[in-house]
């Protein structure tokens, strides 16, 4: 028998009054796999998020869990779900534990031993007697996932789990994502606008902007298979004159990534005409590479969006 | 049939929730122990005054009688913005988002924010129930009810009727509670909550002071009813049963608990709890929650 996708959302849209939030969405999420939300602040993931877990109407369209539609049987949808939506939210007059065991209360009780295990794996088990109100943002983000994974979910949304999260809390949850995906367990729903992240853990991604989705598939899709950008390192002073140099002599925009460091998509040339040309001009290459587009850069392609894109 | 024990299991689990969250939240047992701190000293200040002004039957259940009737009336407000809160409490620290993504409906919800209330209505009124009978028995006995040691009614007779009053009081705050309820579910603030619930309680206490002379014809059966304005005024109604119960120190018993008033406050009550509750489903139900 054919297992129904743990998440399919079909011509999603919600309007607030005259303004469209999400626009005519459509998705399917593969078990197992872990597929990554993609877009600037306001394009709608956060929105589209509460309508996949019923918090709010969509203006059309529907969202199935696991075959089971959320508006029209949504206890059997959402049984199967951990969710952390935009930023944890707990009792602060109640320690961590306290807090994961009620909210356990409300699916019929999870055990003690569970609680610990959650708490173990997001590093606040040592923090488990502690009122919430004392905790930072990042312990409160790390709680949040706590809560999410304590049933057990066969499906996992996430969005933005990283916010808050210091150096090391980020790398911590991108390892945790990665066990989860390997695990092969539970599928993986995760928005984000940091797009590094997203690249090396994330299956599939969609990008979303303004409430539209502009592109969907796999990483391989979206970032090619080959490495078709070139790197190319010159002195600062150098840099602008490069610019404008391999913009006349190849008809490509290459893109300033910091002082001294250019990058110029590969057509037909590669890295020893950019190097000849730039040398026959005077400029002292100090390095040059081949790699593959980043996530990011296919983000900027896509969308123009930069400002709040990491 | 499965559809209803599955119901009322995600109830009883919403509401063993709200009790573990709300024993632990030092506002609700701030407004409990103001409860009890305003109703023994009050007790004890209202004997004193009753000896010094020298207006005591020596009936312990009259002296209960009359310090429920006057502890109602001051803790009717505490637990009131208590049950403002049940709701404002998930909505304003975000936690309703989880709630709401668990394998719970939002009527389940809303269904555990009326059975704690009720619960909690249920706790004030015993709570004012042990403090006025205990001060009764403490100062005057509660024995049977005599004058000039004739019995006029034994014990077990007036606390039946004792009880029977409270339970039509509970009714009563039961209405006062279900719009505590529904202003809750419409409020993202616990203040908001908390200010929009006092002016309605003012708004429909204020109603009760209309004179009893106007008011509208009600024909039921055939038979017309005269039916003041001051009827809207809900919450007073509350104080009807203790009214009633205040003939039996007179040594008049109760022939029958359904006089006009009565009825009028089961009605009026009865109606209220309904309308506040329709309005508060439609409500949880249209809610988005962009939290």
């Amino acid at each position: 028998m054919e297992t129904a996708a743990p998440l399919v959302a079909s011509g999603l849209t919600k309007r607030f009054g005259s303004r469209t939030a999400v626009q005519d969405l459509s998705l399917t999420v593969e078990e197992g796999k872990v597929y990554g939300f993609l877009g600037p602040n306001g394009a709608g993931k956060t929105t589209t998020i509460r309508m996949m877990l019923g918090l709010i109407r969509p203006s059309s369209g529907s969202v199935r869990i696991f075959g089971h539609d959320v508006r029209r049987e949504f206890k059997a949808a959402i049984r199967q779900v951990g969710a952390l939506v935009e930023g944890p939210a707990f009792y602060p007059f109640l320690t961590a534990h306290a807090n994961l065991k009620l909210f356990g209360v409300l699916s019929g009780g999870v055990p003690t031993s569970r609680i610990d295990e959650v708490l173990e794996l997001v590093g606040l088990r040592a923090r488990a007697g502690q009122r919430v109100d004392g905790f930072s943002q990042g312990m409160r983000q790390r709680l949040g996932i706590a809560l999410a994974l304590l049933e057990a979910p066969r499906l996992l949304l996430l969005d933005e789990p990283t916010n808050g999260l210091d150096p090391q809390g980020t790398r911590e949850v991108r390892e945790l994502l990665r066990r989860i995906r390997d695990e092969g367990r539970t599928t993986v729903f995760v928005s984000s606008h940091l797009l590094a992240e997203m690249e090396r853990i994330c299956d599939r991604v969609a990008v979303l902007t303004q409430g539209r989705m502009l592109r969907e598939g796999s990483l391989d899709d979206l970032l090619g298979h080959e490495a078709d950008v070139v790197e190319i390192e010159v002195s600062a002073a150098d840099d602008e004159r490069a610019r404008s140099l391999l913009r006349e002599r190849f008809g490509a925009e290459p893109r300033l990534v910091r002082r001294g460091h250019l990058e110029l998509r590969k057509g037909r040339f590669g890295p020893a005409d950019v190097n000849g040309v730039l040398v026959g001009e005077g400029i002292a290459v100090e390095g040059l590479g081949l790699r593959r587009r980043t996530l990011e850069q296919v983000f900027v392609e896509l969308t123009g969006e930069t400002s709040d894109i990491q | 049939m499965t559809d209803v024990v599955d119901f009322c299991r995600s109830v009883a689990r919403l509401v063993r929730a709200e009790w573990i969250k709300l024993t632990r939240y030092w506002v609700v047992l701030a407004g409990f122990a103001a409860i009890a701190v305003i109703a023994v000293p009050g007790t004890m200040v209202f004997h004193w005054a009753e000896q010094a002004a020298n207006l005591t039957s020596n009936s312990g259940y009259d002296f209960a009688l009359s310090v429920m009737n006057r502890l109602i009336d001051l803790s009717t407000p505490i637990v009131y913005v208590l049950i403002c809160i049940l709701f404002a409490i998930d909505v304003s620290n975000s936690t309703v988002k989880y709630i709401l993504t668990r394998p719970v409906t939002r009527m389940e919800m809303l269904c555990s924010k009326y059975v704690t209330a009720l619960g909690m209505v249920t706790l004030t009124v015993l709570l004012l129930w042990a403090v006025s009978l205990g001060a009764g028995a403490a100062y005057y006995g509660l024995g049977d009810l005599t004058e000039n040691e004739y019995v006029i009614f034994e014990g077990s007779y007036v606390l039946t009727q004792y009880a029977i009053g409270t339970f039509f009081v509970l009714l009563g705050m039961a209405a006062v509670a279900a719009m505590g309820v529904t202003v809750s579910t419409f409020s993202s603030t616990m203040g908001g909550a908390i200010i929009i619930g006092l002016i309605l309680l003012f708004f429909f206490n204020a109603l009760s002071i209309i004179p009893a002379s106007l008011g509208f014809e009600l024909t039921v059966g055939g038979e017309a009813f005269a039916v003041p304005w001051s009827t809207l005024g809900f919450p007073n109604l509350v104080l009807i049963p203790l009214d009633v119960l205040d003939d039996i120190p007179t040594g008049i018993p109760i022939r029958t608990w359904w006089t006009p008033d009565m009825l009028r406050m089961v009605v009026t009550c009865s109606l209220y709890f309904a309308f506040f509750f329709v309005v508060s489903a439609v409500g949880i139900r249209q809610r988005d929650f962009t939290l």
